[in-house]
């Protein structure tokens, strides 16, 4: 035993400089992700796209309730270890909480963070709490239980597409604890294949921001990453972080806007990814997601004080149904992340109230 | 030296360059992403270490066996790609039809990285599973017809007659069309860069999502693998092989192979990710064409000028 | 006996993927840990394994008549040489007939389906 320890510890010592982070943001603490993921970058750690490839779960923003906390405890059941969940609630944590996850890290022990039991959440309130992986060898599969399929899961059963085909349809939930997805909006796709079926709407949340450019820039990298171009959303997170104080120079915003204005795959990429008619809705939000992008990274939408802003999520998700059905999957997620970034207004204009979550101390 | 040994020099030739050139990809890769260059070159080993702290997953009803053998297979075909280019000796296998074995394996690619969606019982994997299919669809056709051109010119499917033909001129020179086909098969096989949206950060990972432990170490290491096989393969059809002045024959090989390795490398996060549904039209109206195009002149130089 | 040095080679490969299993194994004495797939957070409804409409089952017919094409088109090229011209002519109008159907499928839509 002494000889795994000590292997294991190595291992461990080896892991240290990339660990992959995966944080999630509570709606309202989007600067402090946005931290924390500098923070992240400056010391090699990579983001982790799956909670299979994370090591580290970070919690941005206070406790979180309801639906969040459920789905963090599904994401951290996920992740399968060695593996260590931490919260960030402000800004002077940061640099101690990393410390501290590392060193959790290594110490980890998986005698005391045992096998992940499946539970499997059913519509029968089948008891699952008397299936103990524990000793079992889960590499064969599961014996059938009564209720549908394997592991009390049902099989996807099949509607009519479009072609009229009988194919089988899945529910794939976009929802609270997605990489590049905005925090405070969930929805469920109902998809046959990889094109959206229906569209429902379960969560949309008006969210209080300090400083919308940061997160105009923060929605704009993210696009960018999504599209497969990564060395141009590098580059607009330098903006971002610079735009936050974090980094003492930035790129030039404009030549920024230039570069990526003179990026003809980019184009090819976006041109005519979800087109909105500027009918009912902001004007900024009209085009297709190639139009977003340049506005998202224009330095004319800068404004020179930071003022009280609120992300308007149910106004976007109204929009959402009607323009995602019958698009893919790849496409409803540029859409989302083009409009996510367009999509807050001034504080005083905002109807109805805010929603009550306190956000990290603004830099 | 005797059959045996220099058949057993090949063998570890073949899986000593494999792993070497796998490992120099991934800590160029790393240079290039992260904070610093000592920090960029420790990634293969951090990553290593990390993977195989890990635990394995598995679903419920997931189809663990085929799940397991796409991993392991992503690791092994690399080193059946390798084995009709020679290293310098002979190569493992000095088939007559070396070209058309370099196609099958990659052909095999295709249910390897679609069994790692399909193996996992999940989503996201299974979606970026048939991107791939659908993106295979559109390279694969150009490919083949790429590798068609030098098995012309130098009259035979055997790498070794291939590599041999280039002794005067390389076929990049007069084949470039074929050459940058064959590059972008050889990163679409990979699941590299442009034509990687099945492993795409929409789908949240894609079809390594759900991968864990030692499983995602080999579809990772596995991808940087096919990486350098297509590229060593590359460089002995189309770069020469291992013809040069000064420098022993392995030595411009690796040289070669190394450049076309780096190219990929840093051509990965510059473009933008080829959705299949945006691919198709590429490959179809523009990739099989310059490549039929060019599989014509060269077969008009070869009958009519007498080229070789 | 050309089949032994890449035996040779697959089994150094397998015993490789064996070292890395095992040792993992040894090191870690536990099973795989069973985990749900990853949906946001949220529980599948269904399993993932289903009839998936691959909706560019068109664009698959069209690679078929290739793929068949080039049964002939590894032989040809071994040949074409010393065949001359005609072979090329040959070859080329059969290629040219199937670039036809090509340009006639991308006309008709089915290198674009949404």
């Amino acid at each position: 035993m002494g000889l795994s320890a000590t292997v294991d510890r190595l291992l461990g010592r080896l892991a240290l400089g990339r660990l992959h982070v995966l944080p999630v943001e509570v709606p309202g603490a989007g600067e402090l992700r946005m931290r924390l993921e500098h923070a992240c970058r400056v010391r090699g750690w990579p983001l982790a796209t799956s909670p299979a490839d994370a090591d580290l779960l970070v919690v941005c923003g206070s406790e979180p309730h309801g639906d969040l906390a459920a789905a963090l405890d599904r994401v951290w059941q996920a992740m399968p270890g060695p593996r260590v969940r931490g919260t960030l609630s402000a800004v002077p944590e940061l640099p101690g909480v990393l410390d501290e996850l590392a060193a959790d890290y290594l110490a980890w022990n998986r005698a005391e963070d045992p096998l992940p039991s499946a539970e499997p959440d059913q519509h029968g309130g089948h008891d699952m709490g008397d299936h103990d992986m524990g000793d079992m060898d889960m590499g064969d599969h599961m014996g059938d239980m009564d209720m549908g399929g394997p592991g009390g899961i049902a099989l996807a059963s099949g509607a009519d597409d479009r072609d009229g085909l009988e194919m089988d349809v899945l529910h794939l939930p976009l929802g609270p604890a997605l990489p590049d997805w905005p925090a405070g909006l969930s929805l469920l796709l109902t998809l046959q294949g990889d094109v959206v079926a229906a569209v429902e709407v379960t969560a949309a949340q008006r969210i209080p921001v300090h400083d919308p450019f940061a997160y105009r820039l923060d929605w704009a990298a993210r696009l960018l990453q999504l599209t497969g171009a990564g060395a141009l959303a590098d580059r607009v997170l330098a903006a971002r972080d610079h735009r936050l104080g974090l980094t003492g120079s930035g790129p030039d915003p404009v030549d920024l806007r230039r570069r990526i204005a003179r990026s003809w795959p980019l184009k090819r990429a976006l041109r005519g990814v979800g087109p909105v008619d500027a009918v009912d809705v902001p004007v900024e939000w009209g085009g297709d997601c190639y139009d977003r992008l340049l506005r998202l990274v224009d330095p004319g939408n800068d404004r020179t004080a930071p003022g009280p802003a609120v992300q308007d999520l149910p106004a976007l998700a109204e929009l959402l149904p009607g323009l995602l059905t019958g698009s893919e999957l790849a496409d409803v997620r540029l859409t989302v992340a083009s409009l996510a970034g367009l999509a807050f207004i001034a504080a005083e204009t905002s109807a109805g109230s805010p929603v009550d979550h306190p956000v990290g101390a603004a830099g | 030296m005797t059959d045996a040994a220099s058949a057993v020099l090949s063998v570890v030739l073949t899986v000593v360059v494999l792993g070497v050139g796998g490992l120099c990809a991934a800590a160029f890769g790393g240079v290039l992403a992260g904070p610093s260059v000592r920090h960029g070159l420790t990634l293969p080993l951090a990553e290593t270490a990390r993977l195989l702290r890990q635990r394995r997953r598995s679903a419920p009803g997931a189809d663990l066996l085929l799940w397991r053998i796409a991993g392991a297979g992503l690791v092994l075909v690399p080193l059946l790609m390798l084995a009709v280019v020679p290293l310098g000796p002979p190569p493992v296998l000095d088939s007559a039809v070396g070209v058309v074995w370099f196609n099958t394996a990659d052909v095999a690619v295709w249910a390897l990285v679609w069994l790692l969606g399909w193996g996992a019982n999940a989503t996201f994997a299974l979606v970026g599973a048939f991107r791939f299919l659908a993106s295979a669809l559109a390279y694969e056709l150009p490919l083949m017809f790429a590798l068609t051109a030098p098995a012309v010119a130098a009259h035979s499917l055997r790498v070794t007659d291939i590599v041999a033909a280039q002794a005067g001129l390389p076929y990049v020179v007069w084949m470039p069309l074929a050459f940058v086909v064959l590059l972008v098969g050889v990163a679409g096989f990979s699941v590299w860069g442009s034509l990687g949206p099945a492993a795409g950060p929409d789908l949240a990972g894609g079809v390594l999502g759900e991968l864990s432990g030692p499983d995602r170490w080999l579809a990772l290491t596995g991808r940087y693998l096919l990486l350098v096989a297509g590229s060593v393969f590359t460089a002995a059809l189309f770069l020469g092989g291992g013809a040069g002045p000064l420098l022993p024959s392995w030595c411009w090989l690796l040289v070669k192979s190394a450049v076309l390795v780096a190219a990929l490398v840093v051509l990965r996060n510059r473009l933008v990710l080829l959705r299949p549904d945006r691919f198709m039209e590429i490959g179809w109206l523009i990739l099989l064409p310059a490549a039929l195009l060019q599989l014509l002149v060269v077969s008009l130089l070869v009958t009519v000028g007498g080229w070789s | 006996m050309q089949a032994l040095p890449v035996l040779a080679l697959l089994i150094v490969g397998s015993l490789g993927l064996a070292v890395l299993y095992a040792g993992h194994r040894l090191l870690y004495r536990e099973p795989a840990a069973v985990a749900l797939p990853f949906l946001s957070g949220l529980a599948p409804s269904e399993h993932a394994l289903s009839r998936y409409h691959a909706r560019w089952y068109v664009a698959t017919l069209l690679f078929l008549a290739f793929d068949v094409e080039m049964l002939f088109m590894y032989p040809w090229t071994l040949v074409v040489a010393m065949e001359g011209i005609g072979a090329v002519t040959e070859m080329f109008v059969f290629l040219g007939v199937l670039l036809v159907g090509v340009v006639w499928a991308w006309r008709e839509g089915a290198l674009r389906w949404a």
